[in-house]
């Protein structure tokens, strides 16, 4: 029998936010940025794309800084959730994420000096395609490999009581 | 202007089609004239050099309609010097570039098309002689002038610098893949000499001839160095970026590319990202302001952007007919989605083979679930 797993609820919430934004953050740099997804055909929906992108990156930089803070000088007591290690480079690759994002979003505005850093808009353009990736890749990852160490795996529903619930 | 022929009301249409190659409101067309009738008596001197160019950007500013590049030559600018339509030669000519830089120091602007090979002290690329002699071949003769003295002689008394077109900007097609000749861009030249003076870039291969004139027309309007961006480029004219305002850009959204070049219906007008469009990073004017006085500029007539006005091109913009993003990996260079997909692939494999491991070697537990 498995441990029973205990998630506060500020950290439940703040993955619920941070998973969202980053599934809204990837679907619109792809949107953007890839050809292969079809849709957003006219300019004001492009302009709202553009900007829901930007919003989302926030909030996923925001969330996993909320993460790094709870992890580390915040920790709440009783928060024996497994993969702490995997999370918090999720967190990191988050923060990355954004900085990269932005400055593919806006390449003269402040983050100029990180495009200058990575070989110009171009540079900047190819990292973030890698990263659009590797984001989405280990997130879909950390998301099985969560489920896999929780109690009701293979099952998407706890049995009964649920993990988590005090 | 009426002993030239010009009335009034063909000189207020000249200033109306100057504040729009500006994009400047009408309200403004007075200003302008105003400034146009100043520059006519006034006729603000201009040194125009090359250094490592092949003239392009000399040719397309010739091409231009609003204001005539002769009118500008002749009369609105007094161009003293500039090596492809002046009639003087030899030491006459040069003799001007040394007179101008004495005499006018402070008041000229100079324009730079090419950049500037510093090289074995810069002989690769050189124009008129040196007072001091040297032996060639057995005989004494002047020394031939490198155009790294000609930019110490006269970079300090320019009031600004213009480089003209990508290779003067950012060093373009001559300083790529680690040029032999030791290219510099103009501005690394300028800031050697004299760290302050203004710069400003206007990239393209070759520069769009609104963008040089309505620089240095705005220049000499409003007295003062246009807003520029973090690479030192006039705003108004690569604020924008291409595939934003991409004629196209709808085919991009959907989906839709030119996938071979034999396509045998390029009506169509699908997207050329995957034949190597550098429109999505590429700030410039073009679509909306199109070239040879507005017929058609390269995406509307079926070739890809190669972000020409960008400091990337042309070493990191290149191969020109190769899509972005690209990443070079083992001697491969797939496109990032490529090796993408075959990541997701590789995930959806690992995570079906846990699942499975897990469930085949998964015991039920005595009594089973009740």
């Amino acid at each position: 029998m498995k441990e029973k797993i205990k998630v506060p609820g500020p950290a439940k919430a703040m993955y619920a936010v941070y998973l969202s934004a980053l599934a809204v953050s990837v679907y619109v740099g792809f949107n953007n940025f890839h050809p292969f997804l079809s849709g957003w055909r006219y300019p004001w929906q492009m302009s709202i794309a553009k900007n829901l992108g930007l919003a989302s990156i926030w909030v996923v930089a925001l969330t996993a800084g909320v993460y790094l803070y709870y992890s580390t000088l915040g920790r709440p007591k009783g928060w024996n959730e497994p993969l702490g290690i995997f999370r918090a480079v999720l967190a990191l690759l988050a923060i990355w994420y954004f900085l990269v994002s932005f400055a593919v979003y806006d390449p003269n505005g402040w983050l100029r000096g990180l495009v200058d850093g990575l070989g110009g808009i171009a540079g900047t353009w190819k990292v973030y395609s890698v990263f659009l990736w590797i984001v989405l890749l280990l997130n879909v990852i950390y998301v099985y490999a969560r489920w896999a160490k929780s109690e009701r795996f293979p099952r998407l529903r706890a049995a009964g009581g649920g993990e988590g619930v005090k | 202007m009426e002993r030239k022929g010009v009335t009034r009301r063909q000189f207020l249409k000249y200033a109306g089609a100057t504040a729009a190659l500006l994009g400047l409101s009408e309200s403004l067309i007075p200003q302008i004239a105003h400034a146009l009738e100043e520059l006519s008596s006034g006729k603000p001197p201009v040194l125009w050099i090359q250094g490592q160019n092949c003239t392009g950007c000399s040719v397309s500013f010739l091409n231009t309609n609003y204001p005539m590049a002769a009118e500008i030559v002749l009369d609105k600018l007094s161009v003293r010097y500039h090596p492809t339509v002046m009639a003087a030669a030899g030491d006459k000519a040069f003799g001007v570039l040394e007179e101008t830089a004495k005499e006018l120091a402070g008041k000229y602007v100079l324009v730079v098309e090419g950049p500037v090979p510093t090289a074995e002290g810069g002989e690769y690329c050189t124009f008129g002689l040196e007072k001091e002699t040297a032996s060639f071949n057995g005989y004494q003769r002047r020394k031939d002038k490198p155009m790294t003295a000609w930019m110490e002689e006269l970079v300090p008394g320019a009031a600004a610098v213009v480089a003209l077109g990508n290779c003067a900007s950012f060093g373009g097609i001559p300083a790529a893949n680690a040029s032999v000749t030791g290219t510099k861009p103009v501005q690394e030249i300028v800031k050697e000499i004299a760290k302050d003076k203004p710069v400003i870039n206007i990239g393209g291969c070759p520069a769009h001839p609104d963008w040089f004139v309505g620089t240095v027309l705005d220049y000499l309007i409003n007295k003062r160095v246009p807003d520029l961006d973090r690479h030192n480029r006039p705003k108004m004219f690569f604020g924008k970026l291409i595939h934003e305002n991409c004629e196209r850009r709808a085919a991009f959204d959907a989906g839709l590319f030119l996938e071979d070049w034999n396509d045998d219906n390029p009506d169509m007008k699908l997207c050329l990202f995957k034949l190597g469009c550098k429109g999505p990073v590429t700030y410039a004017d073009c679509p909306t302001r199109r070239w040879n006085s507005g017929v058609n500029w390269c995406v509307g007539a079926n070739a890809p952007c190669h972000g020409c006005a960008e400091p990337a091109f042309y070493k990191d913009l290149s191969p020109l007919y190769e899509p972005l993003p690209e990443v070079h990996f083992a001697g491969l260079t797939p496109m990032v989605d490529t090796l993408g997909w075959i990541g997701a692939a590789a995930t959806a494999a690992g995570i079906g083979a846990h699942y499975l491991y897990k469930q085949l070697g998964k015991k039920e537990p005595e009594g089973g679930e009740s």
